[in-house]
């Protein structure tokens, strides 16, 4: 970065809230992306943004966004830096807005069951400030610990207990963000408006591509009072299914509904002394009143009918205390050359679900490879599907198995009537699917980013858009 | 410096592949919003230096002083990694190759010069303190003062003898020599040889006791877990005051005058709690002196937060270091509570600098307010 270009930010941010050392473009170069990950491995090359910053107000967001549109100067938005989609991966010569500095609580409305928070609060710092009051938000993803409400809303995440509570979008009253001319967009703290199209739904789910969002406020729950547990074995795949899809059907509302086949019992379960193996359903159902005893009641009844075993309540309240344990399962496989990890996540109306879990199971299969998946986040309509896929392959392959898995993934969902992401946004190599599903929908999309970000600043690549996109 | 990466490659690969799951634990980060300032960084830059994508200079050793080596992250971790046991070895690989801060070399020249990390003549200002007959060698139990106190807050020595008094626990002395550290900040700072030369007197200077007080969980812990590691194992039984009177107080030698009606919160220490694993003796002492139970933190007994004094951090940098601390009382302002007892002079001192109208209280003296 030239030091005309330093002196600028620091009249911003000061001089202690702009960094350009090795260390740090090193360390924000980089996200969770299991693809850079394993290429990593056998490079060091990799795009650096020029310099970090740390803004403490939307007006200092506002001005970083006006200096760098002016400038052309690339920005990509950071919060907790653990996307698997290389969402906060920045190109070189970007700024990179770490917004973790943006992190209080700026007002929690009790009466209304709302709070407030700047976006770069953790989600676990949030949670942990609505537990002292009695509340929750019942936002639960697998890297809950070490994400933030922004990352959550630029993502449009969902969470292991969103079956209950749904997923981000559901909880979202009101935003603030930022555009990239530096103006500030409020939208209204309302129960409902019907004042043309959802403004809140533009930046849900946009990873930085058309502003930063700076704040939100949310609907929250009462923190339940309640909790009870409860977990079946099938021993044929599709009566699992079946029975989640009558479930929802009768309009159950678990906080976890989770369906995992043999390999991912086994993972799940993996520390439980007598481990449950086959295919097991785990639900949890939570509340303030005996509601939570009535539906877990109706669940047993509906699985029951549809051929299963009871295993008790154990295998379920372990999943539960341990349910943030696949985030840290990388961790180990990924530490070892050659070997690799991905977590591929779709969903599909309940139609479709059978087969396309079949298919997926199918494109996915190869030697010395492990296919592991489960179904959850259940609704009337359809539910989630969560695969992991682990390996082997000679050392410096690693990428190019990635990519292969992928391929036959996406094309596999595309086929199967899935959505191309649940959950974790999208990624580079998404991007031809994603062209598929959204058809018309994504020059819609562009030309929105264009009207929004004419000089192509916000997180140049993402979904696509390149600076002249 | 690679036999020492390597030494730690599990621990080193496991938190460069992690989802940064630790991350909100971990106080540094939480002020700084630097990922730097996460375990995930700070392993991940050890992960650079062992791959050969980076070297071990002075901005990578700068890094990792800035952990204050709480644990609190591996209380968070699935793997039980420990990510500051890396960084304290590599603290000591930084001064072998001469790359560590300049705050490093100040505390260095600062020791030397006071031969403690208080700045005082801690065995002079000792002997001001207590009669001259705790001095006597004849006893065979020990207390060992900490600097801090010595130096910050003389009146918690005082009230420790004023309740052994009281309970008519007359066969401990203080101890006063040479050597009044125990030179813990010399080996989180990673200066091992003024370390070794440190403990190896300190620990001959205890050697002939049977039992080792101390109101002090960093001297515990360095004493029973810190000096054995090193080659000093001690054959006196160690324990933290907190330890040491609970039997007493059990027996009924604590004569309560009148139970304190006022409202306590108190706080682990890191090094007392996750550390030393001591949560009950210090909760039991305070529900036999306070009208009302003391009150918890949310985050509290082995996942207690950090007060920023650990690890010699303050010597890094202490205006983050305080931040912290006032992060921690954010709870205490809403709890309402009047009276902030911990077991720990570090914690005291902190919270101190955090907030000076803040009524925060050793353990020990809130005891001694009631006999």
């Amino acid at each position: 970065m030239t030091a005309a270009r330093r002196r600028e930010l620091e009249e911003i941010f000061g001089a202690d809230r702009v960094e350009d050392t090795p260390i740090t473009r090193r360390l924000y170069s980089q996200d969770l992306t299991a693809l850079s990950l394993v290429d990593r491995r056998h490079s060091a090359d990799e795009a650096l943004p020029d310099a970090v910053v740390w803004p403490e107000t939307v007006h200092e967001v506002s001005r970083l966004l006006r200096w760098a549109s002016e400038g052309k100067v690339p920005v990509v938005t950071y919060g907790g830096g653990t996307s698997l989609r290389a969402a906060t991966m920045p190109s070189t010569g970007a700024i990179v807005c770490d917004m973790k500095r943006m992190k209080r609580v700026t007002r929690m409305d009790e009466n209304s069951m709302i709070v407030t928070a700047e976006a770069g609060i953790l989600g676990e710092a949030l949670q942990h400030e609505l537990r002292l009051v009695g509340l929750t938000l019942g936002h639960f993803p697998p890297a809950f610990y070490g994400s933030t409400l922004g990352g959550f809303l630029a993502t449009r995440s969902a969470g292991s207990l969103s079956t209950r509570y749904g997923p981000i979008e559901d909880m979202v009253i009101s935003l603030q963000a930022v555009l990239p001319d530096g103006s500030i967009v409020k939208t209204r703290t309302a129960p409902r408006s019907a004042t043309g199209p959802d403004f809140n739904h533009v930046f849900l789910g946009s990873q930085g591509t058309l502003g930063i969002i700076t704040r939100a406020s949310l609907r929250c729950r009462m923190a339940p009072a309640t909790r009870t547990f409860a977990a079946y074995k099938f021993a044929d795949w599709n009566d699992g299914v079946t029975a989640m899809r009558l479930m929802m059907r009768k309009g159950l509302l678990p906080a976890a509904v989770r369906y995992s086949d043999p390999p991912e019992t086994a993972r799940t379960f993996a520390r439980m002394e007598d481990e449950p193996d086959g295919n097991v359903l785990v639900l949890v159902f939570e509340g303030h009143d005996r509601r939570a005893l009535l539906e877990a009641s109706i669940a047993a009844e509906i699985a029951l009918s549809c051929h299963c075993t009871q295993l008790g309540e154990e295998a379920a309240r372990h999943w539960f205390d341990h349910r943030f344990a696949e985030a840290y399962r990388r961790s180990p496989v990924l530490a070892e050359d050659g070997a690799y990890m991905e977590v591929i996540d779709t969903a599909a109306t309940w139609s479709r679900l059978p087969t396309l879990i079949a298919s997926l199971r199918d494109a996915l299969a190869g030697e010395g490879r492990q296919v592991s998946l489960y179904v959850a986040n259940a609704s009337s309509v359809g539910a989630s599907v969560c695969l992991t896929v682990q390996g082997h392959t000679p050392a410096g392959e690693e990428g190019k198995t990635l990519q292969a898995i992928w391929t036959a993934a996406l094309s596999t969902i595309r086929q199967g009537g899935g959505t191309v992401s649940y959950r974790q946004g999208i990624g580079p190599w998404q991007i031809d699917a994603l062209k598929e599903e959204l058809g018309v929908g994504y020059d819609l999309l562009r030309d929105m980013k264009r009207q929004i970000d004419p000089n192509g600043i916000m997180n140049p690549g993402a979904f696509g858009f390149d600076r002249t996109s | 410096m690679k036999p020492v990466l390597n030494q730690h490659f599990k621990s080193i690969e496991f938190c460069t592949y992690c989802p940064k799951m630790c991350r909100f634990a971990c106080p540094v980060a939480e002020v700084t919003g630097h990922e730097a300032d996460t375990p995930w960084g700070r392993q991940t830059l050890m992960h650079l230096v062992r791959e050969g994508h980076m070297d071990f200079d002075a901005d990578v050793a700068a890094a990792i002083y800035r952990c204050a080596t709480c644990s609190l992250c591996t209380e968070y971790c699935d793997h039980n990694n420990k990510p500051y046991e890396v960084m304290l070895d590599m603290r000591a690989e930084a001064v072998k190759e001469g790359i560590e801060p300049s705050e490093v070399e100040e505390f260095r020249q600062f020791y030397s010069q006071h031969n403690n990390s208080y700045g005082d003549n801690l065995q002079a200002r000792i002997k001001t303190l207590l009669p001259e007959i705790y001095f006597a060698k004849s006893s065979q139990v020990i207390f060992v003062p900490s600097g801090s106190h010595i130096v910050h807050n003389p009146s918690v020595i005082q009230d420790t003898f004023k309740i052994f008094e009281a309970m008519e626990i007359d066969h401990v002395s203080c101890h006063v020599g040479e050597v009044m550290d125990t030179g813990a900040h010399l080996r989180e700072l990673g200066l091992m040889e003024q370390y070794h030369a440190n403990a190896k007197k300190l620990s001959e200077a205890l050697a002939g006791y049977k039992t080792i007080v101390s109101g002090s969980p960093t001297v515990v812990y360095e004493l029973k877990v810190m000096y054995p590691k090193f080659g000093y194992e001690l054959t006196p039984k160690i324990y933290h005051v907190s330890e040491f009177l609970w039997p007493f107080v059990r027996q009924g030698r604590l004569k309560v005058r009148r139970r304190l009606t006022q409202k306590a919160i108190y706080h682990d220490s890191c090094r007392l709690g996750r550390d030393l694993g001591v949560y009950d003796p210090p909760r039991d002492i305070l529900r036999e002196v306070l009208a009302e139970p003391p009150a918890e933190f949310a985050r509290n007994r082995e996942k207690s937060e950090c007060c920023g004094g650990q690890g010699a951090f303050p010597w890094i940098d202490q205006d983050a270091s305080i931040q912290i601390a006032q992060r921690r009382l954010g709870e205490v302002y809403e709890s309402e509570k009047r009276l902030l007892v911990t077991a720990c002079p570090m914690c005291e001192r902190q919270f101190r600098l955090a907030d000076e109208k803040l009524d925060v209280v050793d353990l020990v003296s809130v005891v001694a307010r009631v006999v």
